[in-house]
C-alpha cells in the first residue's frame, strides 16, 4: 500500500528561506559538535534581509535552536549601540526627533556620547 | 543633543519613513524575545531603541509594559527618577534593584501580591545614614507580609565593614511571608538564625495542627554570617531537611570554641535533598580557617550527600587530598566545584579524574600552591568546561595550556598568578577557546610578545574577549594595549592596574577607539597628567567606571574632575584603589 504523499506548504517562507533552514536542520541532525559550531558562525554571518527571513520562519516553524542562534545575531546587531547607530544599521529613517522617553534619559544617557 | 535636519533631503527622508526598515517590520513578540535573549543589556537596548523612530518607540513601550521582571541593580537611582521610571512597566513580578536613596512609597509602590522575586541591594556609602534607610522601616512594619506570593528574597548590604552593619537585618525572620523558598541575607546573624530555626519550626513540627509559619517550604538559603558554627549546621539540617541549596560565608575576626567540626558537616547528611553546598571562609587579619574539619568530615558528606551538583569550600585547612577526592569522586552529578585555601590540596586528589565520566562545567582552584600543570592537564581533559579558576595556583606552569587550549566551551580562564609564561600565551592564542573574560593578574612571565600572541588573528580570544585582566604585569607596556585596542573588538572591561610601565601612549589608544566602558589604572605610575585629556568627550565613548588612583591624573586640580563630571554624568571616577566598578566592597569608597 503506497501512502499519499502529504504536501506541506508555507506561503509565508521563500525557497529560499526554506533550502536554508533544511540545510540547518540536516547539519545539526547528529547533535552539536566543533563542526557544528564552526558551520553557526558562518551561517549567521548573513545580510540583514536573509537573517530576519530566517528568524521569522524558525519562529513560525518553532525550532528553537536555529531561532536561538538567529535571535541571538539580531541581538547583537542592536546591543550596546546608540540610536544613531541603530538608525544606520537597520536604514530606518529619520522620521522623529529624539524624543526623552523617560527610560532613556534617567538610564541610558551615555548613549548619545 | 542637537540633531540636523537637512531640508534638502526631505525627499528620499520621507521615502525611507515609510517603514520598508526590516526591524520596524518585526513582530512585536519577537522582537521582545529578542530583547530578553540580550540579558543583562536588555534595558539599555531598549532605551536606545526607544528613540530610533516613533514606531519603535512604541513597540518599546509595549514590551516595557509586557515585561514581568526588571533588573535595576546597576542603577543607583533616587525616589524621583525611580518613580518615572517604574511607570513604564507594568505589573512586575521580579525586580532588582539598589534602593539606598529609595523612599517609602516608592518602594511600597512594588510591593503587593504581585511581587514573586525581590532582590534588594543596600549600596554603603559613606555619608548617607543607613540606618535611616526607608527599606528597614518597611520591613519592620510587616511589609514584606503583605506579599502574599513572595517566593523568593535577597537582600545584601554591600561595602563597609561586617562587624559595623551586621546587626541591621535583626528581626528579619519575624517579617518573612509563609510562601518564602528561597532566602538570601547578606548580612545575618548565627545566632538569630539558631533561635528562629529553633523556636519556630522546630516546635511546629511538633504541633502540626499548629497554623504553618514560615520555613515550611524554605528550599534555598544563603547567609553572609558571623560565624559558621556546629551548632548552626545542625539546627539547620535538622529543622529544614527539605533544602536544597546551603550556602553560608564568613569572616570571623577571631578564634570559637564553637567552630565547624566534622560533626557539623556530618550533621548536614540529614538533608537528603541537598544538591549545592557552599561553605566558604575568607581571610580576615588572624587566619582563622576551619582547623577542625578533617578529611572524615568529607567521607561522611560525600557518602550521605551523593546528589550534590554544586560544592565549595573555603578554608579547609585541614583536608587533604583523600578528603577532597571523595567528594570528586562520589557525586557522579557534579558540575560547580570550588576548593579554595586549601593548603593540602595537592595533584594527587587528581590522579583518577579522566578515568571516569564527567560533567563538570566549573572548577576553581584558587589559592592552592601545591596543584601543578599535570593536575590541570589531568582536569582539562574534561571537555564541557566553562569557567576554570587557577587564581594564585603558583605552581601551574605553560604544559597545561594545550589541554585548556582545547575546551571549546570554556569561556572563563583566570590564570592569576600562575607560573605561565610567553610561549603558554601562545598556545592559547592558537587554540579553540571562546573565552570572554580571561585573567593574567600578576602573571610575572608574560610580556607583551605573549599577549599579543595571545590575540594573533588566527585564533577565536580576540573576537570573543570582553573583559581582560593585566594587572600587576610589569611585562605590559604600551605595545601590548594599543594591540589589544586594535584587535579586541568586543571588549569592553580592562584591567591594567600596577602596570608600571604603562604610559599616556596606551590611554590614548584605548580613548581613540572608545570600546572600553570600565578601565582601571589604579598605581600606573607611569601615567601622567596628559591623559586626563582623553578622558573629554567625544574620546572614550560610552565609558562608565574609570579608576585613577595614585597616579598622576588624581592630581588635576577639582576644576578638572567637575569638568569632566559635568560633561559625563554617569561616569564614576575612583579614586580609593577599588576593582572594577567599586565592588569588591570592604573598603570606604567617598562617591
Amino acid at each position: 500500500m503506497i501512502a499519499d504523499e502529504i504536501v506541506l506548504s508555507f506561503p509565508n517562507i521563500t525557497r529560499v528561506t526554506m533550502s536554508k533552514v533544511l540545510e540547518y536542520c540536516n547539519i545539526h541532525g547528529a547533535g552539536a559538535d566543533d563542526e557544528t559550531r564552526a558551520f553557526d558562525e558562518q551561517f549567521v554571518d548573513v545580510d540583514q534581509k536573509t537573517l530576519f527571513d530566517l528568524v521569522l520562519a524558525a519562529h513560525d516553524l518553532k525550532i528553537k535552536m536555529l531561532y536561538d542562534i538567529v535571535g541571538e545575531r539580531t541581538g547583537d546587531m542592536m546591543k550596546g549601540k546608540t540610536p544613531e547607530e541603530i538608525r544606520i544599521i537597520f536604514n530606518i529613517g529619520e522620521n522623529s526627533c529624539v524624543d526623552d522617553h523617560p527610560l532613556q534619559k534617567e538610564l541610558n544617557p551615555w548613549a548619545f556620547e | 543633543m542637537v540633531h540636523k535636519k537637512s531640508s534638502g533631503d526631505t525627499a528620499t527622508t520621507s521615502a525611507s519613513v515609510a517603514g520598508d526598515s526590516l526591524l520596524e517590520k518585526i513582530p512585536e513578540s519577537i522582537l521582545n524575545e529578542i530583547l530578553l535573549l540580550l540579558e543583562p543589556e536588555t534595558l539599555t537596548t531598549l532605551c536606545s531603541l526607544a528613540c530610533v523612530s516613533r514606531t519603535l518607540q512604541s513597540t518599546v513601550n509595549k514590551a516595557l509594559s509586557s515585561f514581568s521582571s526588571v533588573d535595576l541593580s546597576a542603577f543607583s537611582l533616587d525616589s524621583q527618577t525611580f518613580d518615572g521610571v517604574i511607570t513604564s512597566f507594568g505589573k512586575l513580578k521580579k525586580i532588582t534593584l539598589d534602593c539606598l536613596r529609595l523612599s517609602d512609597s516608592s518602594i511600597r509602590s512594588f510591593l503587593g501580591p504581585n511581587i514573586e522575586e525581590l532582590v534588594l541591594v543596600l549600596t554603603l556609602e559613606f555619608s548617607v545614614s543607613i540606618d535611616k534607610s526607608a527599606v528597614f522601616d518597611l520591613i519592620r512594619q510587616g511589609s514584606l507580609l503583605s506579599c502574599q506570593r513572595l517566593e523568593s528574597l535577597r537582600i545584601k548590604i554591600r561595602g563597609g565593614d561586617f562587624n559595623d552593619y551586621g546587626f541591621l537585618l535583626l528581626g528579619i525572620y519575624h517579617e518573612l511571608p509563609q510562601t518564602i523558598k528561597v532566602l538570601k541575607l547578606q548580612p545575618a546573624s548565627a545566632l538569630e538564625t539558631i533561635v528562629f530555626l529553633k523556636t519556630f519550626i522546630y516546635a511546629n513540627s511538633l504541633v502540626p495542627l499548629a497554623p504553618m509559619t514560615f520555613g515550611q517550604t524554605l528550599t534555598h538559603i544563603s547567609l553572609v554570617i558571623d560565624i559558621i558554627s556546629d551548632t548552626l549546621l545542625h539546627t539547620i539540617a535538622h529543622c529544614l531537611p527539605q533544602l536544597v541549596e546551603l550556602d553560608l560565608k564568613d569572616r570571623p575576626t577571631s578564634e570559637r570554641s564553637d567552630d565547624l567540626s566534622n560533626l557539623g558537616i556530618q550533621s548536614l547528611v540529614k538533608c537528603k535533598h541537598l544538591t549545592s553546598l557552599s561553605l566558604m571562609r575568607s581571610w580576615q587579619c588572624i587566619a582563622s580557617w576551619f582547623k577542625r574539619t578533617t578529611d572524615i568530615g568529607m567521607f561522611l558528606l560525600s557518602e550521605g550527600c551523593n546528589r550534590l551538583e554544586s560544592v565549595r569550600f573555603g578554608g579547609f585547612s585541614k583536608v587533604s587530598d583523600a578528603g577532597f577526592a571523595s567528594i570528586l569522586n562520589s557525586c557522579s552529578n557534579l558540575n560547580k566545584f570550588e576548593i579554595k585555601n586549601a593548603f593540602l590540596l595537592t595533584d594527587l586528589a587528581f590522579q583518577d579524574f579522566s578515568k571516569f565520566p564527567r560533567s563538570l562545567v566549573e572548577v576553581k582552584l584558587v589559592s592552592c600552591n601545591s596543584v601543578t600543570s599535570e593536575a590541570v592537564s589531568e582536569l582539562a581533559t574534561c571537555t564541557s568546561f566553562e569557567v576554570l579558576d587557577l587564581f594564585g595556583c603558583r605552581s601551574v606552569a605553560d604544559s597545561c595550556l594545550h589541554n585548556i587550549s582545547r575546551l571549546t566551551l570554556l569561556t572563563t580562564l583566570n590564570l592569576g598568578c600562575a607560573d605561565v609564561t610567553d610561549v603558554g600565551m601562545a598556545v592559547l592564542g592558537k587554540g579553540n577557546t571562546p573565552i570572554s573574560c580571561l585573567s593574567l593578574r600578576g602573571c610575572r612571565r608574560v610580556s607583551d610578545e605573549g599577549i599579543i600572541s595571545l590575540l594573533g588573528s588566527e585564533g577565536k580570544i580576540r573576537k570573543t574577549l570582553s573583559s581582560l585582566d593585566l594587572g600587576h604585569m610589569q611585562g605590559v607596556t604600551d605595545n601590548a594595549i594599543t594591540t589589544i585596542a586594535d584587535a579586541c573588538v568586543g571588549l569592553t572591561e580592562l584591567t591594567i592596574r600596577n602596570c608600571y610601565h604603562v604610559t599616556d601612549a596606551s590611554v590614548m589608544a584605548l580613548a581613540f577607539k572608545g570600546r572600553v566602558r570600565r578601565l582601571d589604572l589604579y598605581n600606573c605610575t607611569s601615567l601622567s597628567g596628559k591623559s586626563f585629556q582623553f578622558l573629554k568627550k567625544p574620546l572614550f565613548r560610552g565609558l562608565q567606571w574609570i579608576g585613577i588612583g595614585r597616579t598622576r591624573l588624581n592630581r588635576i586640580g577639582d576644576d578638572g574632575f567637575d569638568e569632566i563630571c559635568g560633561e559625563r554624568k554617569w561616569l564614576t571616577i575612583c579614586k580609593d584603589g577599588c576593582e572594577v566598578g567599586c565592588h569588591d566592597g570592604w573598603q570606604f569608597h567617598e562617591f
